[in-house]
């Protein structure tokens, strides 16, 4: 597939942690499907997307329907991912997300995810929490 | 994630962790890490990277949490051949001070 060709893909209804490997996979597709991926948006992308969906399954505070979603796309400029969770909405301030102390066992994941990426963005919406994380591609070949 | 452990001397373990090191792993590693070093009597605890193909803030956070295990113990605690995606994690937060990444597990042990 060329550079300029988008890609979407989707995974719905993840429960628990074991959808991690779920989000790995649906990543793992996406990469299959872009033949002019630079290595290190693909580490960047992957980091803050999975960071996102731990923090979710760690502190989304859930009913017994709890679940969440995920969608991602790709074209020639950007790699996007959007979360949707059925979680208590709550607000996050991502702004004061710092890196802790380098001898702290917790407490790295967004601050990871934000640099990994351009955009990271959190809502509290009327059914439970978004995410969107963006990152721009570096290097894209132009397309024959 | 798969790990293995190999007790190459007398005060020193190898753990070679292959796969995903995330937070269904992280827990894992980190019971390891204190059972090879309080129940088997090796301070010294090298982690294989070599085959790790992701890292994410828990699979660091158990790092460190055996890193301050091993040093209790009067050891230390070394990362041997990690690959890019390790690498970047370690660049990202300014961990390489803490977690020197080792070129091989022989040089680790040295």
């Amino acid at each position: 597939m060329t550079a300029g060709t988008p890609v979407a893909l989707r995974l719905q209804r993840c429960t628990d942690v074991e959808s991690l490997d779920r989000v790995h996979l649906l990543l793992d597709e996406l990469w299959s499907q872009l033949d002019d991926l630079d290595d290190t948006d693909r580490i960047g992308f992957e980091l803050a997307v999975l960071e996102v969906a731990g923090n979710i399954v760690a502190h989304s505070r859930r009913g017994p329907e709890w679940s969440f979603d995920l969608a991602v796309q790709a074209d020639s400029a950007v790699l996007q991912a959007d979360f949707s969770d059925s979680g208590t909405p709550v607000r996050l301030d991502l702004s004061r997300v710092h890196m802790p102390d380098e001898m702290a066992e917790s407490g790295r994941g967004l601050a990871m995810a934000r640099a990994a990426v351009d955009e990271l963005h959190h809502r509290p919406t009327a059914d439970g929490n978004t995410w969107v994380i963006r990152r721009r591609r570096r290097r894209v070949r132009s397309a024959r | 994630m798969n790990f293995d452990v190999d007790y190459p001397t007398d005060g020193a373990a190898v753990i070679t962790a292959a796969g995903r090191l995330n937070m269904v792993a992280a827990p894992k590693l980190r019971e390891l890490i204190a059972t090879t070093v309080t129940e088997h009597h090796r301070p010294t605890v090298v982690v294989d990277l070599g085959a790790t193909d992701f890292i994410d803030s828990s699979g660091l956070g158990a790092l460190i949490a055996g890193l301050k295990t091993a040093r209790s113990a009067g050891g230390d605690l070394r990362i041997a051949r990690p690959g890019k995606q390790v690498t970047t994690v370690l660049q990202l937060t300014n961990m390489l001070r803490v977690l020197r990444p080792y070129p091989s597990v022989a040089e680790s042990l040295a």
